[in-house]
Formats: C-alpha cells, structure tokens, sequence
C-alpha cells in the first residue's frame, strides 16, 4: 500500500537531496571548470546523502549493529561516498578504482550475507557469494571505467536503468521493501540525471558509480539471500550495466544522441528481462490461484500442481473422493495437519504411498497412463483424436484427455467457453474410423490456457 | 460392624486425597517439555483498519516450569511454520518485508521472573526476541488443566495472551495497510519430562 508519506520519503526526499546538493557542488567548484577537468566531490556525496535520506525517512533508524542485515546498506552509504570522494577529488588512475571497488563490493557482500555465513557457513553458501562479490565487482569496474568516457547525465541515466528494473524486480520477488530501497537509489539517480542534463559536462559524475553500483550489488545479493530473487535474475541485473560498452560501437556519424539512446536502451533492454520474466510469473500464480479455488479435477488433468483443501483431503482419506480423475499421479508429498505421522493408504490411481505430515496436500498429474484398447480400432481412434488434439491450435484442447471404448471417443477436460467445448467435439466428429463421441469437457471461465 | 467398615472406606477416601493433593503438588512443580502437537500459538492482526486476519504457527517447542523455586517458561517457536491459510501469503510473510524468516529463524521467550499471583495464574516476566530484536514483556498466564496424560505422566496446560507492537521490534513494513498492535494468543500442553 503506497502512501504519500511513502511518496515523499522514498522518492522526493531522495531525489530533491541528491539533486540540491549537486547543485551546491556545481555552484562550488564545478562552474569555474572545463568538462574533463571537473575535479567533483559532489557526485557521490549527493547520490549517498539522498540514499541515506530516503533510508532514514523511510525507516528510521535501525540502531547500530543493525539487526536486520539488509539495514547495513545505510552504514555502507557513508563509507562508499568516502571512497567515492576520493576517487572524485584525487582523479584516481584506472587501477586505484579498481582496488577501491575490489575491496568495496566483497566487503559489502560480506556484511550483507553475515547472519547467514556466521550462522551456518555452508560450501555451497560462500561458493554463492564469492561468484556474486566477484560479478558485481566486474560489472562495477566495467561502468566504472566507462565513466570518464561519458558525461554525467549519461552515467546517471545508465545507473538509473539499472535501478529502475531492480526496484520493480525485487518487489515482484517476494520483497516490497527490498524493492523501496532500490527505489531509493533510482530516486536519487533521477536527481542526479535532472540536474545533470540542465547543468551540462561540468556536473561530473564521477566517483558516483561505487557509490550506486556498490549498493545496488549488495542489494541484489540480499534479494537472493533472503527473498526470492533467482540467482538467474540477480546475474541478468549485475551483468546489464556492463552491455553500455556494445553501444560504443555505434559509429560517430550517427551522432551523441543515437549512441546515448542505443547504451540505455540495452541496459534497460537487459535489466528488463528478469522483470518481464517475474511479472509473467506473479500473473501466472494470480491466475491459479484463481483457477485451483473449489476445482481439483481440472488441475489434475492438466497436469499442474494442485493443493487440495482441508475438506477435500478428509474426503481422500474417507475414500469418498478419487482425486485422479484423468491421468496417473506422477509425484505425491502429503503432508496433513493432524495425526502426524498417520499412514495414508494409497487410493486407487495413485503412484505410491504416502505420510501426512503437515497441512497441505500437494500433487501433480501426468498423462502417461497405460492405456489398454480392447481392440485395435479403438487403439487407431484413440492415436486419431490425440493427433487431431495436439495439433490444435488452441492449448486448451491440446491439454483435453481421451479415451476410446468400444468404438466411443470419450474427451474431458476444461476449457473456458462452450465454443471451445464445440470446436473439440467437431474435431472428433472428423476422425478416421469414425467413432461415436461422448463429450464430458466442462467448461470454466477461469481455466488458464483458454 | 458396619461403622467400622463405614470409619475404613473414610480413611481410605481421606487418605487418598491427601496423596493425590500430595501428588498434584509434586507434579506442579515439575518441569515440563511443550507438546507441539496440542500447542497453539496464534496471532491476529488488523487489516485495512477493518477486519482481523488471523494466523498460527505449527511448531512450537519448550520447556515451562511455573511452580518451581525458580519458575520458568522457555519458548520457541519455528518462523517457517507460520500458517494463515494462505500459502502465497505465508511466503511473504516469511519474506524480509515481515519476519524475514531466513535471518531470523525462531521467535523465542525466555523467562526472568514468574510471580504467582492467584491458585492458577502467574505474571511471567520475560524477553521477548522476535525479528533479532529483544524486549522485555509480561504475561498473564492462566493454568487451564493438570491431569494424567493418556501416555502416563502428566500433563499440564496453560494459556494467556499478550499484545505487542511490531514496530517496537523493527517489522515496520505496511503499517498503514496491517495494524501495528498484534495480539498473540498462547495455548501450550505440556508433558512431564
């Protein structure tokens, strides 16, 4: 739920302190300068001091040492801009940025990752961390040293299609606070982009990127730590600023504005992706959610994992209830609130015993069934109306199960309209040998594939 | 005759009580180990400022002595056990925006001091660590029962509720949309160890 409170903490606050302070730094030092002379340490003070605004107007203050791991990222803040400081006033050489985001990013990671690692310091655990410590530290030193080749309000337009997608991406990955906090270094990147574009080359932003880069590293790393961000996704987010080199390639004489738009689009383009990637997933579990409500049939016969109610289990139990209607059970986990440990007698259709053992039932369904014709004109019919099934163009009929039985197709399934209840129908009228058709196919409106 | 076998039944009765008085005694102020399976630990918490939402949690463990010379009350309680029917929104709730079950595994109650303040009633003083964060609280604990388990020894049950608020222990997250007070509800059995 996004309050103004919100609004205000998490997106003004950052962007309005960052950008005042660049402003300041401008007014300062930077006018009097060329371009490629800018010698800024308003770059990475601002980008830090909007972080830490924001974090603070949005959190609070979480006591020091902060319980919560991920709370660490405002203690890191003032520390990155120290070195962001003096990478900005000393024109730091190619190699002292490099071990200055060497050291920066592991040691983020480090802390980061503490309540984990210090608790159970597992093979496979620190295996995780070095690969992530070492990809963001690449990634880092690849923009970082693309940045004394751009202007600043390119740099910050880069940063902030890095941070954008994160934002979007850790709240779709089982975190909305995960997803404020990069949010807040999108705000002040936007600052940073504003004041950038209206003040022109002299508002350096250099230093800006370990500053940015080192805490949006360490906060995909907490994604996938402690809320659901895929290992894929947190690579895909690391690995995009890096693409901003391929844009190098467009030739001049397509001019500054085509090879800036070409180097953010593939950053945005490859940031983009796990979060198209994760939203498909979060419409698809909407949708069956919406789809398993007081319907295990039809889940069985697709084939996609079902978790029966409380009731529906009692009803197994009872052997009141079959739950495998079309197809054969592939994998089982019961688990069942109460008695622990009760044996539960395999029902007809299932593929093997099971124990409960906690609160839900959880089971998938196949179509592999052994399937036994009594004759072999059945044998051909039923090898016709699954050929004529699976080469449908609608996926809901491609998903409908059949049998044959002394010369009767029998379909069933569920499909969303009666018009596709026809469509299977006419489509078994065609078969050669023709046969007689008992169409069992419900129809349901919230059947996913239509 | 009669009266005397009248004055046996008597003593024998009288007798009887005393040892069972004697033994209700001896087991009240045995330790105790927490019966998960017969616990309950639920919460409930306002959404939207409308309705209550409730949930539990399924594993509980600990250990309660309350009658002892120094009374105790050990709890703990499994975060990834959390349970309010709803799986999508267990996951979240397990996730960094609540609990953020992964760093912070248990919630846990230690007791400092137990004051016996009525014939079945007790205000336990102690910490409460939920969300890495401590703090110290009381309950009013009430004891609902004390009988012979149906596995021998005996059982003990004893119950309360408190109220806490969650930004006192740092969980901060959508206060405007879930109610910062929660009320917790406790309801343990317990087996003689």
């Amino acid at each position: 739920m996004l309050t103004w409170g919100d609004v205000w903490a998490g997106l003004v606050l950052p962007g309005a302190t960052t950008a005042g302070l660049l402003v300041v730094g401008w007014w300062v030092a930077e006018r009097r300068l060329p371009a490629r002379q800018s010698r800024s340490w308003a770059g990475p003070l601002a980008v830090g001091a909007g972080f830490a605004a924001g974090y603070l107007a949005l959190f609070g203050w979480p006591g020091f040492p902060p319980p919560d791991a991920v709370d660490w990222l405002l203690f890191l803040a003032p520390a990155l801009v120290v070195v962001g400081l003096l990478d900005g006033c000393l024109q730091m050489p190619l190699g002292g940025r490099i071990v200055s985001i060497t050291v920066a990013v592991p040691a983020a990671i480090v802390l980061l990752s503490w309540p984990l690692v210090g608790a159970n310091p597992q093979g496979e655990l620190l295996a995780r961390l070095v690969y992530a410590a070492a990809l963001g530290a690449v990634s880092l030193i690849a923009l970082d040293a693309l940045s004394s080749r751009v202007s600043a309000a390119r740099l910050s337009a880069i940063l902030l299609a890095v941070a954008l997608p994160a934002a979007a991406l850790l709240s779709l990955s089982g975190s909305l606070r995960y997803g404020q906090i990069a949010g807040l270094l999108a705000a002040a990147e936007a600052g940073a982009l504003a004041v950038n574009l209206v003040l022109g080359p002299g508002a350096s932003g250099r230093g800006t990127v370990v500053v940015a880069g080192t805490l949006l590293a360490g906060l995909v790393c907490s994604g996938n730590l402690y809320a659901e961000l895929t290992p894929s996704d947190a690579v895909l987010l690391a690995a995009a600023p890096t693409v901003a080199w391929v844009a190098r390639a467009v030739p001049p004489r397509f001019g500054r504005l085509a090879q800036t738009l070409v180097q953010i689009g593939l950053v945005l383009a490859l940031a983009g992706i796990p979060v198209v990637r994760a939203r498909l997933e979060y419409q698809g579990e909407v949708r069956h959610r919406a789809c398993v409500s007081g319907c295990s049939r039809r889940h069985f016969a697709l084939g996609a994992p079902y978790v029966p109610s409380q009731s529906e289990i009692a009803q197994v139990m009872s052997g009141a209830r079959t739950p495998i209607v079309h197809g054969e059970l592939k994998t089982t986990r019961f688990r069942l609130e109460r008695p622990h440990g009760t044996k539960f007698a395999a029902q007809p259709g299932m593929s093997r015993r099971g124990t409960f053992k906690d609160s839900t039932m959880i089971a998938s369904a196949r179509h592999s069934r052994q399937l036994e014709f009594v004759s072999d004109r059945d044998r051909q019919m039923h090898a016709a109306a699954r050929e004529v099934l699976s080469k449908s163009n609608y996926g809901a009929l491609r998903l409908l199960d059949c049998r044959v039985s002394g010369g009767v197709v029998e379909i069933a399934g569920t499909v969303s309209s009666f018009y596709l209840k026809q469509l299977a129908q006419e489509a078994m009228l065609r078969l050669d040998p023709p046969g007689r058709v008992r169409n069992l196919v419900e129809v349901n409106d919230e059947t996913p594939l239509g | 005759m009669a009266r005397f076998h009248f004055l046996v039944r008597l003593a024998a009765a009288g007798l009887c009580g005393c040892l069972t008085m004697l033994d209700l005694r001896w087991a009240a102020a045995e330790a105790y180990r927490v019966d998960s399976v017969h616990s309950s630990v639920m919460f409930r918490i306002k959404h939207l400022n409308t309705s209550f939402a409730w949930g539990r949690f399924n594993e509980i463990s600990g250990t309660v002595d309350l009658d002892g010379a120094d009374g105790s009350l050990d709890v703990e309680v499994q975060v990834d056990s959390i349970d309010t029917k709803d799986a999508k929104r267990d996951q979240h709730l397990k996730g960094p925006d609540f609990f953020s079950a992964k760093q912070f595994p248990t919630i846990s109650f230690k007791s400092t001091k137990v004051t016996k303040t009525d014939e079945a009633a007790y205000d336990v003083e102690g910490t409460l660590t939920l969300h890495g964060v401590s703090r110290p609280i009381t309950v009013r604990l009430e004891r609902t029962g004390m009988n012979p388990g149906l596995m021998g020894g005996r059982i003990l049950g004893v119950a309360g509720e408190f109220r806490i608020k969650r930004s006192d222990y740092r969980m901060r997250f959508m206060l405007a949309g879930l109610s910062d007070e929660v009320l917790v509800i406790v309801s343990l059995e317990c087996a003689a160890k």
